[in-house]
């Protein structure tokens, strides 16, 4: 199995190859795409132009602050709920058909709606960034209560902890792995639905940015900010999971990754 | 007498069925009495609904729609499966490649959309495309884990019966990764719809998506209440078929249940 130095090299290799594809393929204007892929070079100049644009920027810490705003909704609507819809199985029955409906209502249909109560701003992308991320998180923060080691509960009732105290000390710490686990899927589709907001409905923020570099046909700045995009993307995710794996550290149970 | 289990079945019923009840009687009297332009009553919008999509506009917007989304989901499953399998078989080459797959995995799939708005103009393929892009990641991904995830020993006992490849990829490893990657592509249609969704409203000119967007921009607020709920219909339908399929297609595994 190729591993260490050879593997770098080997994926450096990889690397250098798509670029020079890339390239060559721009540069010989190639019927198809002779319009719109604008050589790696250009696109590559335009990078670090926008990384050097306040403008743009200001446009990603829009962007993270809607998603990270309507997370900390999610997170704190969705562990509420959760837990409540945990106390007793009817309440989740009574519960589950709504769930799953509105769940599986795509959040872009809804951005029309919001578009004429909320206009394209911020509030908008937190609204949308709420409907569809808190989902993860409800889901599995009942689905972390309901596997909590039953000795784990007896055992406290056996000792007549009080209930708040048995949710403090014992429900949630046990849990904790699963909704860690529900806040990252969460984060994703927060960060997925800000920019995606900002796209269609042109709230301000990177989606926003993107469309209009589109619109107006800048080509290699369109390029340049998808890429962008893409490694806020790379960075929210690993930023979240180094925080997962500092804060869980004390738990012992050995976890299954569930989503990579 | 069936006395027995006649009240436990309505029981389980009406438990799940009280609160969605009491919360479309609530939307009801609360569009009914608030008398906001932008939340009409509920009654008009039904009414709405039953004159746009029942039939009429069924072939003009729906049909568009859920043709660009089959073909999207369908390239999407069929490329990630086949990728994914050769991926699995060929770890070398997937740790090689692995950086490109992370980070293609990584670019949120709405922000393709005006890159391929400008490769494939507007049109069915620039949907088609946008969807395609964006579910394979899922399936592609849950394909490989899937497969690495099959015992070892399972492998190894293939080859001493001497089975054909094709054998081997049929009965064993598709089989053995099946509840991985049937999670895996029930992520993928969820995305299927919201890429669906999201590129008839960025650019488009057909499609319910696009009926919605049209009809909040001219102000036909019930009509664009009724593209919603159209929408929310379809998704719930969508999602709740596959999860029909899923079980059939899992039933012969001891645990029946996908992960």
């Amino acid at each position: 199995m190729i591993s260490g130095t050879r593997l770098l090299l080997a994926r450096l290799g990889v690397l250098v190859l798509l670029a020079a594809a890339w390239q060559v393929v721009a540069l010989l204007e190639v019927p198809g795409v002779r319009s719109s892929l604008p050589p790696l070079t250009d696109t590559l100049a335009a990078l670090w132009g926008q990384l050097g644009d306040g403008e743009f920027w200001r446009a990603v810490v829009q962007t993270v602050r809607a998603a990270a705003a309507g997370l900390a909704v999610c997170v704190a609507g969705g562990v509420a709920a959760g837990l409540i819809l945990s106390i007793k199985p009817a309440f989740y029955a009574s519960a589950s058909f709504v769930i799953d409906f509105l769940r599986t209502v795509p959040p872009l249909a809804l951005i029309p709606v919001g578009v004429l109560v909320y206009g394209p701003t911020m509030r908008l992308d937190i609204l949308m960034v709420v409907i569809a991320a808190v989902w993860p998180i409800l889901l599995q923060t009942v689905y972390g209560v309901r596997n909590v080691e039953p000795v784990l509960l007896r055992t406290a009732r056996s000792y007549r902890i009080q209930p708040w105290r048995r949710l403090v000390f014992v429900v949630a710490p046990a849990c904790a792995p699963a909704v860690a686990t529900g806040i990252r899927i969460s984060a994703t589709i927060a960060l997925l639905l800000a920019l995606g907001t900002e796209l269609v409905a042109g709230s301000p923020g990177l989606g926003r940015v993107i469309a209009n570099f589109q619109r107006s046909g800048a080509l290699p700045e369109t390029y340049a900010c998808i890429v962008l995009a893409g490694l806020l993307g790379i960075t929210l995710n690993g930023l979240l999971r180094t925080a997962e794996a500092r804060l869980l550290r004390w738990h012992h149970t050995p976890r299954v990754r569930a989503a990579r | 007498m069936t006395g027995r289990w006649v009240p436990r079945v309505l029981r389980r019923l009406l438990l799940g069925a009280w609160l969605p009840a009491v919360l479309v009687a609530a939307w009801w009297f609360a569009s009914e009495a608030a008398g906001s332009p932008f939340f009409p009553p509920l009654s008009a919008i039904l009414d709405r609904f039953a004159e746009l999509w029942l039939f009429d506009l069924l072939g003009v917007h729906v049909a568009p729609s859920l043709r660009n989304l089959a073909l999207g989901f369908t390239a999407a499953v069929a490329v990630g499966v086949t990728a994914g399998v050769v991926l699995a078989l060929l770890p070398t080459v997937e740790l090689v490649i692995d950086p490109v797959l992370q980070f293609w995995r990584a670019l949120p799939a709405l922000a393709l959309l005006p890159l391929l708005l400008v490769m494939a103009g507007l049109g069915t393929t620039f949907k088609v495309l946008a969807i395609a892009m964006g579910a394979v990641w899922p399936v592609l991904l849950s394909t490989i884990d899937g497969i690495r995830a099959i015992d070892p020993e399972v492998r190894r006992t293939s080859r001493v019966y001497r089975l054909s490849a094709g054998t081997v990829l049929w009965r064993v490893l598709l089989p053995g990764a099946l509840p991985q990657i049937a999670a895996g592509v029930r992520t993928s249609l969820g995305i299927s719809v919201v890429l669906m969704v999201g590129s008839e409203l960025y650019a488009s000119s057909s499609g319910i998506g696009y009926f919605v967007l049209q009809s909040q921009q001219s102000y036909a607020i019930t009509a664009m209440w009724s593209g919603v709920i159209l929408l929310g219909i379809i998704g719930y339908l969508l999602n709740l078929l596959y999860g029909l399929l899923e079980r059939r297609l899992l039933r012969w595994r001891p645990d029946g249940q996908s992960l």
